[in-house]
C-alpha cells in the first residue's frame, strides 16, 4: 500500500504498474532491481521529472467494460514504448510478444449488431413516420385556427390512398425498399442467394401486412425484391395457376346461377293465386313434414323431441289466443303431432269445441227447441225462464227484493211470460253490475217493473214474442261473454287514459310560450385554441323567461281545453263595447241577457 | 239579477240610471204577471208508481186528448232503414231511407209535401232555413243536396262529401256536416260560403251531435274522447275523456247543458258542458255516475224537457228514461231495427226510423208546452215569414260559436276591450306635460326694463299656465271617475301617480317635483 502511495506521485511508474498488472504472468519473473533500473532508464529516456503533475486529468468518458482498455489517451503509446523498450532484448521478447498478443486478442468488442440494427431501424421508422405525419401539421393547425370549417374538408394536401389496391401497392413498394435496405441481404455474406422472403421480412410490420393482405402480395413483393418471380411461384403453394382459377370462377358462376333460378322459382310460386294449387302445396308440405318427422323419430331422437316440443309450444300459444279455429295452420300441425301423441288429439278436439262455443250465434234461431222452451217459461209462473246458478239468484233477491216487497201486485199475479223474462235479464244485469259496484258507482237499469214489450200493434206482436224468447236464451251466453268484455274494456280504458294524458301534456307543452334565447346562435358551441366556453350562468342571463301560464284544464284530469287566442280576438269584434245603459256593471248586463 | 240591481239604487251610477232600471224592472214584473195570468200550460208526464207497469201506447191513447192522438202512427215503408228529422217548429217531419226514399209531410195532418226516389242511399237529413220556405238538406251517398218544400233539387253541395250527419244552426244560418271521410264542414246557408272545413284525424265521424245553445259540434271518438268543435279552430277546442272504452253515441239536450254519452262499455253518462264534469244520475235517491244499458244500440235522443230515448234490445225496442233518472218511463217495440230517433219540439211525440219504415209514439212530458220562440207549431204564415227575415237580420257570425266552458258567449261584455279603452284614455290624460312646457322659462328682458317680463312672453306664459291647469283638471276628473280599481289597472308611473289620489278624488300630494306643484290645490 505504501509503495502504491509513493508511486502515485509518479505517472510513469503508475503507467508501468498498470501494464504490469495487465500482463501479470509476464511480469512475475522480473526482479526488483531490474525493475528499478528500468524505471530510472525510462525516466532518463523520456526526460520525465519526478515532480508531481499539477494538472488534473479529466475523467474518462468511456467505460472500460472488459477492463482491457485503459483510461486516457496515453495507454496505447505506453504500450508501444514498453514494447519497443523490451523488444531490443531477447529476454524480454517473450514479454513483448505476450503484450502484442494480448493487444490483438483483447480487441474492444463492437456493440451487438442486433441491437444497433434494431435501433437504426427504429430511428429510420420514426423519421419516416415523422415526415409522413409532418405533412399534416399545417392542415391540422390551419383547421384549428380557422374561424369556420365545413365538412367534408377539401381533399387537398398529401395524396391519400383511395382504395385497398392503393394500400397494397404501397405495401409492396415499402417491403421492397425494406429488403433492399436490409444489410444482410445486401451484403450477401453467407454467399447463398436471398431466395426466401420469410426470414428477411419477418418483422412486425411485414407480419401485419401479411395479416392484412393476402400472401400473394407479400410473395410478389419478395419476388420483386429478389428479381426471381418463377422461383417465388414455386415456393408459394397459395398461388393458383390460370386453369384452376378459371375452374373456380366457373363453379362460382354456376352456384350463383342456381341460386338465382331458385329465387325466381320461389317468387313465381309465391305469386300463384290458385286456391287448388295452394291446397296441393299445403298438403305436399304437410306430407313432407310428416315424412321428415317420421324419419327423425328413428334417425335422430333428439331432433324429433325438439320438433315435438315446438309443436307443444305452438299449442300453448294457441291456448292463449282467442281464435280456436279448426282449419288453422296450428290445427294442421297438431294433427301431425297427434300421430305421435294421443293427448294432442284430445287437445285439438277441445279446441274446436271451444271455438264452436265461442262463435255460436247469439240469436235464438240456432236452437231448435225455442218454442218448447218458451212454453216452459210460460207455464212455470214466476220462476225464471232460464235456469240460473244459485248464487246469481241469491244476488238478484238481495239486490231487488226490497222493491218487490212493496209492490201492490203480487209476483204470482204478474203476467208469467214477461215476469220470467224480465226477471232473468235484470238478474243478470244486476249480478254483473254488483261485481263492479265497488270500483265505479253505477246504477243497473231496473227493468223489473216494465212490461216486456206490450203488444200495441198487431204487426209487432209476433216479433215481440220472438225477441223475448231470444233474449232469454241469450242471457246465459251474455253472462259468459260479459267477463271477456269487461277484461277487454279495462284494457282499452287503460290505453285510452294513457293516450289522453300524453296528448294533454303535448298540448300544454305546445301552448306554453317558449323562452327567448338572445344568446347569439353558434356561440358557445365551438371551441379551439384560446377559446373557452361561456359559463352557463352567464348564458342564462341572455334568456328571457316566458311567463308560466296557468291552464284552464289544469284542475280537470279528463279535459283538454285549447287556448283560443285567435278565436277570442275574432269574437271580441261582436261583443258589446261598453256596459249598456242602464246597467251599472258587466255582471248586471250579462245576467239580464242570460235571463 | 236586473230587478235586484234596480232596487238597489246605490249600485247605480246615477239617479237617472236608477230610475231607468226601476222602470225596466216594473215592466218586467208586469209582463210576468200577465204571463202567469195567461195560465200557461203545464207539461204532462207519466207518474210511475212502484209495481205499476209503464203505460202502453194503447193505454195512453185512451187517456190523452183527441188533439194529441195524431202523434201516434206507424208507416210501413220498404226503403229502410230510415232517418227522421223534425223542423224547428215541429210542424214538419222528413224522412230518408238508405234505399233512396226521401219524403216530407206535415205529420199532424198527415199531408204529404213531397216524396221522391233519389236512387242513391241517403244517410242523414235536416231541415234548413226557417219560416215560410223550409228546405231539406239530405246527405246522399256522396254529396249533399238541398230540396225545397216541393221536393225540387235546389242545390248540390259537393263539399259536404259523404256526410254521416247534418246539423242546422238556426241562429248562425250554418249547415254543419260530419262526414265519413272524417271531416267537419260548416256551410253558410244564407251566403253559400264555406265557413270552415277541418279534418278530424280520427277516422269516419259517425258519432256526433250539435249543442244548440252554443252552436258547437260534438263528436265522439273510438278512443273515448268527446271533442267539441267550433268553425274557428281547426282542432277541437275541448276534449273530454268521457268513455275510455270508446264513444258510441252522443246527444245533447235542446235546451240546457246536459250532454249524454253512451260508451263502448254500454254505460250512459251525463255531462255538464259548462263545467265539463260528469253529472250524477239518480233513481230513487241513489246517485250514480252512469247507467248501464244492456243491448243498447248506438242511438240517443233528448227531448226539450230532458227525456232520453234510446234503443234497447239491440234496436228491437225503444225506451224512454226521465230526465236524470234511470227508471224507464215507457218502452215500445219497433217493427224493425231502429236506425234513428227524434223528439218533436213543442210536442209530446217521438219519431223513430227503423228498417221497415217509420213510427211515431206519444211520450207525455217530452216537449215544452209553452213555445217561447218566434216560430212554433201554431205560428201563422205571416209570422213565419217575419221570422225568416228577422232570423237573417239577427244572424250571428261564426265567431260567436264557443263552448260555454271556454267562455265568451255573444251575450258577454267585452271586458278586455273596456279595460283597454280605459287604459288608453288614462294614458292620454295622465301624461305628464311635455318637456317643452315643463322646461319653459320666460326670457327676462335685458336692459333698463330687466326684471319685467316681455308682454308677449308673459302672454305665452299665461297660456301655458292655463293649459296645465286644464290638464290637471281633466286628470282629476278622470281619476275620480275611475276610482281606485281603475288606478290599479294602470301600469308603471301612472299607477304611482294614481295612488296619490284620495278617495274623494283630490290630489293630496304634489304630483311632480317641479314648479307645477303650485297649481295643485291644497289638501284642506
Amino acid at each position: 500500500m505504501k509503495n502504491r502511495e509513493d508511486s502515485d506521485d509518479d505517472p510513469l511508474e503508475e503507467e508501468a504498474e498498470a501494464t504490469m498488472s495487465a500482463g501479470e504472468e509476464a511480469s512475475a519473473d522480473v526482479p526488483e532491481e531490474d525493475h528499478a533500473a528500468l524505471l530510472s532508464g525510462l525516466r532518463r529516456t523520456l526526460k520525465v521529472d519526478g515532480r508531481r503533475r499539477s494538472e488534473r486529468r479529466p475523467p474518462s468518458s468511456a467505460m472500460d467494460v472488459h477492463g482491457l482498455r485503459s483510461a486516457g489517451g496515453a495507454a496505447s503509446s505506453m504500450r508501444q514504448i514498453l514494447a519497443t523498450a523490451l523488444g531490443g532484448q531477447a529476454a524480454k521478447r517473450a514479454v513483448g510478444q505476450e503484450l502484442r498478443a494480448a493487444k490483438r486478442r483483447h480487441r474492444v468488442l463492437e456493440a451487438p449488431a442486433k441491437l444497433t440494427e434494431a435501433k437504426s431501424q427504429r430511428i429510420a421508422a420514426y423519421e419516416r413516420a415523422n415526415k409522413d405525419l409532418g405533412r399534416w401539421y399545417g392542415y391540422v393547425e390551419r383547421n384549428r385556427l380557422s374561424e369556420e370549417v365545413s365538412f367534408p374538408l377539401p381533399a387537398t394536401g398529401a395524396p391519400r390512398p383511395q382504395s385497398v389496391s392503393d394500400y397494397r401497392q404501397r405495401a409492396r413498394v415499402d417491403i421492397a425498399v425494406a429488403m433492399s435496405a436490409d444489410p444482410d441481404s445486401a451484403k450477401g455474406e453467407s454467399g447463398a442467394a436471398p431466395t426466401t422472403s420469410a426470414p428477411v421480412v419477418d418483422d412486425l410490420e411485414s407480419r401485419l401486412y401479411r395479416r392484412l393482405y393476402n400472401q400473394t402480395a407479400i410473395a410478389e413483393a419478395a419476388g420483386l425484391a429478389a428479381g426471381n418471380p418463377q422461383q417465388q411461384q414455386q415456393k408459394n403453394p397459395n398461388q393458383l395457376d390460370g386453369a384452376k382459377v378459371r375452374e373456380r370462377l366457373a363453379s362460382n358462376r354456376r352456384l350463383i346461377a342456381r341460386r338465382h333460378f331458385l329465387e325466381e322459382k320461389l317468387k313465381r310460386q309465391s305469386r300463384i293465386k290458385s286456391k287448388s294449387y295452394r291446397k296441393h302445396a299445403r298438403r305436399a308440405k304437410l306430407k313432407q313434414e310428416e315424412a321428415e318427422l317420421t324419419a327423425l323419430k328413428d334417425s335422430d331422437p333428439a331432433a324429433f323431441a325438439e320438433r315435438m316440443a315446438a309443436l307443444e309450444r305452438a299449442r300453448a300459444d294457441e291456448r292463449i289466443s282467442q281464435r280456436h279455429r279448426g282449419g288453422s295452420k296450428f290445427a294442421r300441425q297438431q294433427k301431425l303431432r297427434a300421430k305421435f301423441d294421443d293427448a294432442a288429439r284430445q287437445a285439438v278436439q277441445d279446441m274446436i269445441q271451444r271455438g264452436k262455443e265461442l262463435t255460436e250465434k247469439t240469436d235464438g234461431d240456432a236452437n231448435g227447441d225455442s218454442s218448447g222452451e218458451d212454453s216452459d217459461a210460460k207455464s212455470s209462473g214466476d220462476e225464471a225462464a232460464v235456469q240460473l246458478p244459485e248464487d246469481l239468484v241469491d244476488d238478484w233477491n238481495d239486490g231487488t227484493a226490497e222493491e218487490d216487497k212493496d209492490e201492490t201486485v203480487p209476483a204470482s199475479l204478474r203476467p208469467a211470460r214477461s215476469t220470467g223474462l224480465s226477471a232473468a235479464s235484470s238478474t243478470l244485469a244486476s249480478s254483473a253490475g254488483q261485481k263492479r259496484q265497488q270500483q265505479q258507482r253505477s246504477l243497473e237499469l231496473d227493468l223489473s217493473h216494465m212490461p216486456s214489450l206490450p203488444t200495441v200493434d198487431a204487426a209487432g206482436d209476433e216479433d215481440g214474442d220472438a225477441l223475448e224468447a231470444a233474449s232469454s236464451r241469450r242471457s246465459l251466453a251474455r253472462l259468459r261473454t260479459d267477463e271477456l268484455l269487461a277484461e277487454e274494456v279495462a284494457e282499452t280504458e287503460a290505453d285510452a287514459k294513457a293516450d289522453f294524458e300524453r296528448e294533454k301534456a303535448a298540448v300544454a307543452d305546445e301552448e306554453q310560450p317558449k323562452d327567448v334565447d338572445l344568446f347569439l346562435p353558434g356561440w358557445n358551441t365551438w371551441t379551439g385554441p384560446g377559446t373557452r366556453p361561456v359559463s352557463e350562468e352567464r348564458r342564462q342571463k341572455f334568456v328571457i323567461k316566458a311567463p308560466r301560464r296557468k291552464r284552464r284544464d289544469a284542475a280537470h284530469g279528463h279535459v283538454i281545453i285549447r287556448e283560443r287566442l285567435g278565436a277570442g280576438q275574432a269574437l271580441r269584434r261582436h261583443l258589446v263595447k261598453g256596459v249598456p245603459f242602464p246597467y251599472a256593471n258587466a255582471e248586471q248586463f250579462e245576467g239580464a241577457m242570460r235571463a | 239579477t236586473m230587478d235586484v240591481a234596480a232596487e238597489d239604487s246605490d249600485q247605480m251610477p246615477s239617479g237617472f240610471h236608477a230610475k231607468a232600471a226601476a222602470k225596466a224592472a216594473r215592466l218586467r214584473r208586469e209582463a210576468a204577471k200577465l204571463a202567469s195570468a195567461a195560465a200557461l200550460e203545464s207539461p204532462g208526464g207519466i207518474e210511475s208508481r212502484p209495481g205499476e207497469w209503464a203505460p202502453t201506447q194503447s193505454k195512453l191513447l185512451r187517456r190523452v186528448a183527441v188533439a194529441a192522438r195524431p202523434g201516434h202512427f206507424e208507416l210501413s215503408l220498404q226503403y229502410g232503414p230510415y232517418s227522421v228529422a223534425y223542423d224547428t217548429t215541429g210542424r214538419l217531419l222528413a224522412l230518408c231511407g238508405r234505399g233512396g226514399h226521401v219524403a216530407a209531410f206535415e205529420w199532424r195532418q198527415k199531408r204529404l209535401m213531397f216524396e221522391s226516389q233519389v236512387n242513391e242511399p241517403c244517410h242523414a237529413l235536416t231541415w234548413v232555413g226557417a219560416g215560410s220556405t223550409p228546405q231539406l238538406a239530405v246527405a246522399h251517398s256522396n254529396w249533399t243536396y238541398i230540396y225545397d218544400a216541393q221536393g225540387l233539387e235546389l242545390h248540390c253541395l259537393k263539399r259536404l262529401h259523404k256526410a254521416n250527419k247534418l246539423f242546422w244552426l238556426p241562429r248562425h244560418w250554418l249547415l254543419a256536416a260530419c262526414t265519413d271521410t272524417g271531416h267537419l264542414h260548416w256551410q253558410d246557408v244564407s251566403t253559400g260560403q264555406t265557413v270552415a272545413s277541418y279534418c278530424g284525424h280520427h277516422g269516419p265521424l259517425r258519432v256526433s251531435a250539435l249543442h244548440p245553445d252554443s252552436g258547437c259540434v260534438l263528436t265522439g271518438q273510438p278512443n273515448g274522447q268527446l271533442c267539441i268543435w267550433t268553425p274557428l279552430e281547426k282542432r277541437p277546442v275541448v276534449k273530454i275523456l268521457c268513455c275510455p272504452a270508446g264513444v258510441r253515441a252522443v246527444a245533447t239536450a235542446p235546451a240546457g247543458h246536459a250532454v249524454y254519452t253512451l260508451g263502448g262499455d254500454s254505460r250512459l253518462r251525463v255531462w255538464d258542458i259548462r263545467c265539463l264534469r260528469p253529472l250524477s244520475v239518480s233513481d230513487n235517491g241513489a246517485d250514480a255516475a252512469s247507467i248501464r244499458l244492456f243491448d243498447a244500440a248506438p242511438q240517443l235522443a233528448v227531448s226539450q224537457r230532458g227525456l232520453l230515448a234510446c234503443p234497447v234490445r239491440q234496436g228491437a225496442a225503444l225506451m224512454v228514461l226521465p230526465a236524470g233518472g234511470a227508471k224507464p218511463l215507457l218502452s215500445h217495440p219497433s217493427p224493425g231495427r231502429l236506425s234513428d230517433l227524434a223528439f218533436c219540439p213543442w210536442e209530446d211525440v217521438l219519431a223513430f226510423g227503423h228498417a221497415r219504415g217509420l213510427g211515431s209514439v206519444l211520450v207525455p212530458g217530452s216537449g215544452e208546452p209553452n213555445p217561447d220562440g218566434a216560430v212554433h207549431p201554431l205560428s201563422g204564415k205571416r209570422q213565419r215569414r217575419e221570422a225568416e227575415v228577422r232570423g237573417l237580420l239577427d244572424k250571428l257570425p261564426p265567431e260567436t260559436i264557443a263552448p260555454p266552458a271556454v267562455g265568451g258567449g255573444v251575450n258577454a261584455v267585452d271586458a278586455e276591450g273596456i279595460e283597454e279603452a280605459l287604459a288608453r284614455k288614462r294614458a292620454a290624460v295622465m301624461a305628464l306635460p311635455s318637456d317643452e312646457v315643463r322646461q319653459f322659462q320666460p326670457r327676462r328682458r335685458s336692459g333698463k326694463a330687466s326684471g319685467e317680463l316681455n308682454r308677449k312672453v308673459g302672454e305665452r306664459w299665461q297660456r301655458r299656465r292655463m293649459e296645465l291647469r286644464q290638464l290637471l283638471k281633466s286628470k282629476k276628473r278622470v281619476l275620480a271617475e275611475m276610482g281606485d280599481e281603475g288606478a290599479d289597472a294602470a301600469g308603471g308611473r301612472k299607477t304611482k301617480k294614481a295612488k296619490k289620489i284620495s278617495q274623494s278624488g283630490e290630489l293630496t300630494k304634489p304630483a311632480t317635483g317641479t314648479f307645477l306643484d303650485r297649481l295643485i290645490p291644497k289638501a284642506d
